[in-house]
């Protein structure tokens, strides 16, 4: 018979600790697991955290340089002490890097909130405010080959949208200029899509061919478009607007014989995640009871400065309040969603 | 429990020299065992060296409570044609609640449970014991962790600061 002091939990194997690492769904948790000892620290490389349910970035930095992130899955807000943020607007959705910019428009960059990485970014031509700006969700300025992209809507035409692309090493953005009606647009990786809200076509640009002309163009889908996210399957064009039935899409490009939009009744253990802008991302989270995958997670923030989360069930074709504890009260205006990564 | 007299009865042998007749459907629910039984269809004894009396009792335990879980509803469904929804919900609602029950342990049988369920191969009992164990970890500072478990800091300051220089905002105060 073996004695309490025989086992120990510091000698449990590798590929065990591992598994317990896993149902660790916040980040912190995960971090916290590897300071507890050696074998615990070694088992499980920072590298490879579970999958992570975003957080929300509540608002701006405090006049102390703190960000508050508001963290579904531990029902915490984590503070972060961040003044590298300081006094600047903080653009998302994002995974990794959040786009940061003065006030006045000056020094762009993109900012690692949790390893404190800042990549400065060139001027921006005729930047005039947040909410006149988007930056593809999945930006990682050290990719080789990739592009980090954002877009805006020009300040006094807005039949005119400017995609700029930049690459670590270049001094000024690559600029595609597109006329369109207040179109919806989206980066990724090469592709430039722009949906034309008058015509409800859809440009699909291969950003090196250099000259911005359509490589696609994709007849109207049977609804209107307000999101564009990327997923596993390709581009999902989305009609979501709180109260009614949420529409899913997906390019269907083919040999660019026959493209077109195709319904999608599932997006399987996938989660779209949405805030008050024209974009998002997808995540999947499966090994997460908590959370529902064949969802579409809305972040609102309300006239009366309140926000919500608005949760779509696909399956059930219903939406639901998230409930968010009344300790958070204070927390008025949830800014963007964060994917948090190391 | 009735059971017919064709059933195969298997013996497992624990570390301590007991003995534990068990059904081959029971038995099978380890999927070490099972691939042992796959291997060798006339084995019936089988010593498990590394699990001890009081945790294969446990494991035995949790093993017959799943298949008499899964059995019942598969009778049910024979029975029905088809399983009713809210039913099937109970049971599992049952279950899960027996689980919980289950898994009021201390954290030393806790641990001997993880090492048996992940030698002997039993998912369900894997799954729930490593949650188990990370719901006691949730929320808690690395020395709250080792107070519950039991452990002994043995990382030098200069290994904790370095764990704690590369992400710094996880051992600030969360609220």
């Amino acid at each position: 018979m073996k004695t309490n002091e025989e086992r120990d939990w510091s000698e449990l194997f590798p590929d065990v600790l591992n598994l317990i690492s896993k149902k660790l769904p916040d980040l912190c948790d995960f971090v916290r697991f590897r300071a507890v000892c050696k074998s615990w620290c070694s088992a499980v490389p920072i590298s490879d955290p579970p999958p992570q349910f975003p957080w929300i970035l509540m608002h701006d930095p405090s006049p102390d340089n703190e960000l508050c992130f508001y963290s579904l899955s531990c029902g915490k807000v984590h503070r972060i002490h961040a003044p590298e943020a300081r006094g600047r607007m903080l653009i998302g959705p994002a995974q990794n890097y959040i786009f940061a910019i003065d006030r006045e428009g000056s020094s762009p960059s993109l900012l690692n909130l949790l390893t404190k990485n800042e990549v400065p970014l060139p001027p921006i031509k005729n930047f005039h405010g947040r909410s006149s700006i988007c930056m593809a969700p999945s930006c990682k300025p050290t990719q080789e080959g990739e592009h980090v992209a954002i877009w805006q809507w020009n300040k006094w035409d807005s039949r005119i949208c400017t995609l700029g692309l930049w690459q670590p090493g270049n001094e000024k953005w690559t600029e595609i200029e597109k006329y369109s009606n207040w179109a919806i647009q989206f980066y990724n990786d090469g592709m430039y899509y722009v949906y034309n809200k008058r015509t409800a076509e859809t440009e699909v640009i291969d950003v090196r061919a250099g000259t911005g002309a359509p490589t696609i163009l994709v007849p109207p889908p049977e609804t209107e478009f307000n999101y564009f996210v990327m997923s596993e399957e390709g581009l999902l064009g989305i009609h979501c607007y709180p109260g009614w039935p949420c529409e899913i899409y997906h390019l269907v490009q083919g040999n660019h014989a026959n493209p077109h939009w195709m319904k999608l009744k599932t997006i399987g253990d996938q989660m779209i995640f949405l805030s008050g802008r024209h974009t998002g991302f997808c995540a999947k989270v499966s090994n997460m009871n908590q959370f529902k995958g064949n969802c579409v997670y809305l972040l609102r923030n309300h006239r009366d400065l309140s926000f919500s989360l608005d949760v779509y069930g696909i399956d059930a074709g219903k939406w639901e309040i998230w409930p968010i504890s009344p300790d958070d009260a204070d927390f008025d205006r949830a800014l963007t969603w964060f994917m948090p990564k190391i | 429990m009735a059971r017919s007299s064709t059933e195969n009865m298997i013996t497992l042998m624990s570390s301590d020299g007991e003995e534990f007749m068990v059904t081959e459907k029971v038995a099978r629910e380890c999927t070490t065992i099972r691939n042992m039984l796959e291997d060798d269809c006339v084995i019936t004894n089988i010593p498990l060296p590394n699990v001890t009396s009081d945790i294969l009792s446990m494991v035995i335990e949790y093993c017959m409570e799943h298949v008499a879980a899964a059995e019942k509803a598969a009778a049910e469904t024979a029975e029905k044609g088809s399983s009713s929804a809210p039913a099937a919900a109970k049971a599992n609602k049952d279950l899960e609640e027996w689980d919980k029950a289950f898994m009021n342990v201390d954290v030393y049988t806790l641990c001997d449970l993880i090492l048996a369920a992940n030698y002997l191969n039993v998912s369900g009992l894997l799954d729930l014991t490593i949650q188990t164990a990370a719901n006691l970890i949730k929320g808690k500072s690395p020395e709250q962790i080792r107070k519950t478990f039991h452990i002994q800091n043995d990382l030098s300051l200069e290994e904790e600061e370095k764990i704690r220089s590369q992400t710094p905002w996880a051992f600030e105060k969360s609220e």
